[in-house]
C-alpha cells in the first residue's frame, strides 16, 4: 500500500500546471535542442519534446489514436514515409507558413514542410579500387556491400523507394546476387566499412562524414547520378491547431533556425544558410507512389534479403 | 489458525488485483484490438515469413536453454564448491552489459576486422546467423539460470549433503545424479523456463547477430513492423504478432514445468568443505569460457570506445576519450539518477510480490497466478508498453506509475523464479522443528526461513534492478516529454550510429554498476561464509 502511495505521489509530481507546446520528433537530439533554444529566446514560450527512434514514436502515435487522439501538438520526424500517412489519415493541419516558398516544391506537401535534407550516399574504404561511382557500380566492385535495413531505418527505405522507381527491383537482386548483406542502421554500415568487413555500403552522408572527420580509413562518395536526397519534415497536429505551434513550424524554416539546423551538422532544407553543402547532384523520391507501395515493396525486399 | 484467515484472503486479494492491473487488464485491452482488427492480421500469421521466424524463434529459445542452463549450473555448483567469489562475480557479469552492447562488443571482438582478427588473423564466420545468435543470448542469459541455481544450492546446505555422500563411498557422478540434480531440479525447471521466454523475446541481439545473415526471428519482425506502425494495418500485425509470441512462449515455458511433488529433504549440518582437484579443473574451464565470452568482447568493447574512428588501428596514437565525453554530455546526472530509482523500485515492488506469489504455489489457483508473470515476460517489451498506453491513457499517460506498472509485470517474474526456487525445498521439518519448539509463524519467517532466502532474495532483486537499469524499448515509449532516463541517451546515441560513444556509455554504466554492486555482493558473500565455517 506504501508503495502505491508512492506511486500516486510521484505522478502527482510529474503533471504540470502550465500548457507547454509539446512536439513528437524522432530528430537527432542535438538538433531538436538546438532549434528549441532559439525558439524559447524568440519567443519565451515553454517547449516539451518527447523524442524517439521512429519505431517507437510511431508505435505511441499508435496507441494514442487508439484512445483519445494524438496529444502532440507538433511531429517532426526524420523521413516522409511516416508523416505522409498521417497526412492521408487528415491528423495534419493544412495551412501556409511564412516562408514556406522558400523550401524546393520536392520537400513539401499542403501540411508538412522539409526542415533538413538527409543525402543517401556510398562510402567506401580507402583502397578500393576502381572506386564505385555510381550506385551502378555497388553491384561490381569485388567483396561485400552493406545495407542499411529498410524495416528499421526509414532513411535506408528512401533507397528502396528510390531504385525501385528507377531501376526497378532488380538493382537489389544485383547487389544480393553480389553478395551484398544488410546491417541495422546507417551507422553499421560506415562501421563495418571502416573496419574492412565490407568493401563499400550505403549510408547518409551525417554518418559517413562525422567518421571521416575523425580519421576513419573510409572516403564519402557522392555517387552518380546524385545522392539521394529526402527531407525531415514537419507538420501541425490538426487536432491541437495552434498560433504556438504555428509559430513554431515558422521559426524552424526562418533564417535563425535553418542556420541552427546547419551548425548541428545537418543541410539545411533552405539552401545558403550555412551547414554541410552537398557535394554534388541530388536526386530525389516520388513520396506518395513510394508510400501506397510500402507493403509490396518491403515484402519482396525481405524475401532478398532476410526471413 | 481462526486468525490468520483475513490474512490469507488479504493475501489473495493483493495477488489478483495485483496481476489484474499489471498484466490482466493491458493484456486484455491487446487482445480486443487484435480481435477488433482481425481482417488486417490474419493473412500475415501465416505468410512464409512470419513462419519462418517462428521456428527460428523456437529453435533459438530450445537451443539457447539448453545452453545457458549448462553454463549456469556449471557455473553455480563451482562457485558452490569452491567457494570462489570472484567465479560467481564472474558468472554474473554478463549480465551488467545490455544485451544489445554485448553484441556489438562480440562483432569487435570476433567478427572480419575485429580484435582476434588483428592480432592473429582469426575471425568467426558463424558469428552472424543462428549459432551466433543463439550462444549471445545464452551467454545473457547464463546468469539468470547462476541466480536461481546458486539461490536453490545455498538454500538446500548442497554442497553439505554431497560431501555426506562422497563420504558414504557414492561417486562424484553418483552424487551429482542422485542428490544435486534432484535438489535443484525445481530450480532448473524454473530458470529453463525463464530462459526460453528470455531467448523468445530477445531484440537487441538477434538484430545485431542475425539481420546480416538474413535471420530473422519474431522480434526483428515484430519490430520492422512497428517502425511502419503510422500505417494501421501495420501496428496492427505488430500487435498480433506479439501476442501470439506470448501465447507460444507461455505454453512452451509453462509445458517445460510441470510441478514436481515436494519430497522432504533432511537437513544437513554444517561440514568443512574440502576443494577437490577436479573442481579447479572445472573452475579453469570456467574461467576459460568467461575470457572468451566475456573478458575478450569486453576488452573490444572498451577499445571501441577509447579509439577516436572505427577502422583505426587501437594504438595509443590513436586514443581519445572524446567518446566519453560525448556520451557524459547527454548523460546527465537526472538521466541516471532517474534510470536507477525507477529501477529500485521496480527490484523492491518485483521482490515483494514475488514472495507473495510464493505463498500461495501449493494451490492450484496459485499455480495458475504463477503462469501469467511468465507470459506477460514473453511479450515484447514495446508491445506491453502499447498494451499499458491503451488501457492506461489518458488518466496514466506520463506518469512514473504507468512505467512501474509495466516493470512489474514484466520484471515480475525474475524475482519470482529464484524465490520459489529456494523456497520449494526448504523442508518442512525445519518449520515444524521451530514451532514445536515454541517459536510463533513470525519468528520462524524472521529467524528460520529468512536468513535461509537471504541469497535467492539479494538474488532476485539483482535481477530486477539490472534488467530495469537496462531496459530501453519499454521506458522511452512510456516516459512523457522531458524525463531523461538512462535509455533516452543510449537510444540517442544508437539512433546515430555512434557505436563508440555507445560503446563508451555501456564501459561507463558497467563501471557503475560494478562500483555499486561489488561491496554489497562481496559483503553478502562473506557473511554467508562466516557462517558456514565452523
Amino acid at each position: 500500500m506504501a508503495a502505491f502511495a508512492l506511486v500516486a505521489t510521484l505522478a502527482a509530481c510529474t503533471e504540470s500546471a502550465d500548457e507547454p507546446l509539446r512536439i513528437y520528433t524522432t530528430v537527432t537530439q542535438e538538433t531538436v535542442d538546438t532549434v528549441v533554444a532559439g525558439f524559447n529566446e524568440a519567443t519565451g514560450h515553454p517547449v516539451e519534446v518527447l523524442r524517439l527512434p521512429t519505431g517507437e514514436l510511431n508505435a505511441r502515435i499508435a496507441s494514442e489514436i487508439r484512445t483519445d487522439g494524438i496529444t502532440a501538438d507538433i511531429l517532426w520526424l526524420t523521413d516522409p514515409l511516416s508523416m505522409h500517412q498521417y497526412e492521408a489519415d487528415a491528423l495534419l493541419a493544412e495551412w501556409e507558413p511564412a516562408g514556406a516558398d522558400r523550401i524546393a516544391a520536392d520537400f513539401r506537401t499542403a501540411s508538412t514542410w522539409g526542415t533538413r535534407i538527409l543525402n543517401l550516399v556510398i562510402v567506401a574504404g580507402t583502397e578500393v579500387d576502381p572506386v564505385p561511382a555510381s550506385w551502378n557500380d555497388l553491384s561490381e566492385i569485388s567483396g561485400p556491400v552493406a545495407l542499411p535495413d529498410p524495416g528499421f531505418a526509414g532513411s535506408a527505405f528512401a533507397a528502396l523507394a528510390y531504385f525501385s522507381q528507377t531501376e526497378g527491383f532488380g538493382y537489389f537482386e544485383a547487389l544480393h546476387d553480389a553478395g551484398a548483406v544488410q546491417v541495422q542502421s546507417p551507422g553499421e554500415v560506415v562501421t563495418g566499412v571502416a573496419e574492412g568487413r565490407f568493401t563499400a555500403g550505403i549510408t547518409l552522408d551525417f554518418a559517413a562524414r562525422a567518421a571521416v572527420s575523425n580519421g576513419s580509413p573510409i572516403q564519402l562518395i557522392w555517387p552518380e547520378p546524385g545522392a539521394i536526397a529526402f527531407h525531415s519534415p514537419i507538420g501541425v497536429v490538426g487536432a491541437s491547431d495552434s498560433d504556438t505551434a504555428r509559430a513554431f513550424i515558422e521559426y524552424v524554416i526562418s533564417d535563425d533556425g535553418q542556420r541552427r539546423i546547419g551548425e548541428s551538422g545537418w543541410q539545411p532544407v533552405i539552401p545558403g544558410l550555412g551547414g554541410p553543402e552537398p557535394g554534388g547532384s541530388q536526386v530525389t523520391i516520388a513520396w506518395t507512389e513510394a508510400a501506397s507501395q510500402q507493403s509490396s515493396l518491403l515484402a519482396s525486399y525481405r524475401d532478398l534479403f532476410g526471413g | 489458525m481462526r486468525s490468520r484467515r483475513p490474512w490469507v484472503a488479504v493475501r489473495w486479494g493483493l495477488l489478483s488485483v495485483t496481476l489484474s492491473v499489471v498484466i490482466g487488464y493491458p493484456v486484455i485491452r491487446l487482445g480486443v484490438e487484435v480481435l477488433t482488427n482481425f481482417a488486417d492480421i490474419g493473412a500475415s500469421l501465416v505468410h512464409h515469413a512470419s513462419i519462418r521466424a517462428f521456428a527460428n524463434t523456437a529453435v533459438v529459445a530450445a537451443a539457447t536453454a539448453v545452453t545457458s542452463l549448462l553454463i549456469g549450473t556449471a557455473g553455480a555448483v563451482v562457485a558452490q564448491r569452491t567457494g570462489s567469489r570472484s567465479l560467481a562475480a564472474a558468472m554474473i557479469s554478463p549480465i551488467l552489459i545490455p544485451p544489445f552492447v554485448s553484441a556489438l562488443s562480440w562483432v569487435d571482438a570476433y567478427a572480419g576486422g575485429g580484435l582476434t582478427d588483428d592480432l592473429f588473423g582469426v575471425r568467426w564466420a558463424r558469428l552472424f546467423g543462428p549459432i551466433g545468435v543463439t550462444l549471445s543470448i545464452a551467454v545473457n542469459a547464463a546468469p539468470v539460470v547462476f541466480l536461481i541455481v546458486s539461490g536453490s544450492l545455498a538454500a538446500h546446505r548442497e554442497s553439505d549433503l554431497v560431501e555426506a555422500a562422497r563420504a558414504s563411498g557414492a561417486s562424484a557422478v553418483v552424487a551429482l545424479r542422485s542428490v544435486t540434480l534432484p535438489l535443484i531440479r525445481r530450480a532448473l525447471v524454473g530458470s529453463g523456463a525463464v530462459v526460453v521466454v528470455l531467448a523468445a523475446n530477445a531484440y537487441g541481439v538477434p538484430a545485431v547477430l542475425g539481420l546480416p545473415a538474413g535471420f530473422d526471428t519474431i522480434t526483428t519482425l515484430i519490430h520492422r513492423e512497428l517502425a511502419f506502425s503510422a500505417d494501421a494495418a501495420a501496428f496492427n500485425r505488430a500487435v498480433a504478432l506479439s501476442m501470439v509470441l506470448m501465447i507460444l512462449a507461455a505454453a512452451l515455458a509453462t509445458r517445460v514445468e510441470r510441478p514436481t511433488a515436494r519430497t522432504p529433504v533432511p537437513v544437513g549440518g554444517l561440514a568443512p568443505h574440502r576443494v577437490h582437484s577436479r573442481h579447479r579443473r572445472s573452475a579453469a574451464l570456467l574461467w576459460g569460457y568467461w575470457t572468451a565470452a566475456v573478458l575478450v568482447p569486453l576488452v573490444a568493447l572498451v577499445l571501441r570506445a577509447i579509439v577516436r574512428a572505427p577502422g583505426l588501428d587501437p594504438i595509443p596514437a590513436h586514443w581519445t576519450l572524446d567518446h566519453f565525453r560525448t556520451a557524459w554530455t547527454s548523460l546527465a546526472v537526472e538521466a541516471a539518477t532517474n534510470s536507477v530509482l525507477l529501477a529500485v523500485a521496480a527490484a523492491s515492488l518485483c521482490v515483494l510480490l514475488g514472495g507473495a506469489l510464493v505463498t500461495v504455489r501449493t494451490t492450484r489457483l496459485g499455480r495458475y497466478f504463477e503462469t501469467v508473470p511468465l507470459a506477460s515476460f514473453a511479450v515484447p517489451g514495446s508491445a506491453l508498453a502499447v498494451a499499458a498506453l491503451l488501457a492506461y491513457s489518458p488518466r496514466l499517460r506520463d506518469t512514473i506509475a504507468l512505467v512501474l506498472i509495466v516493470y512489474v509485470g514484466k520484471f515480475w517474474v525474475l524475482a519470482h523464479r529464484p524465490l520459489a526456487g529456494a523456497v520449494d525445498r526448504i523442508p518442512v521439518e525445519t518449520r515444524l522443528a521451530a514451532r514445536a519448539s515454541g517459536a510463533n509463524e513470525r519468528e520462524v519467517l524472521l529467524r528460520i526461513v529468512g536468513p535461509m532466502l537471504r541469497p535467492a532474495v539479494t538474488g532476485a532483486w539483482v535481477l530486477v534492478f539490472l534488467f530495469a537499469v537496462h531496459e530501453l524499448t519499454m521506458s522511452v515509449l512510456l516516459f512523457g516529454p522531458g524525463s531523461e532516463t538512462l535509455a533516452t541517451v543510449t537510444l540517442n546515441l544508437r539512433q546515430l550510429g555512434d557505436s563508440a560513444a555507445t560503446s563508451a556509455l555501456a564501459v561507463t554504466m558497467t563501471v557503475g554498476v560494478v562500483a555499486l554492486g561489488a561491496p554489497l555482493f562481496f559483503g553478502w558473500k562473506t557473511r554467508r561464509r562466516v557462517v558456514t565455517t565452523p
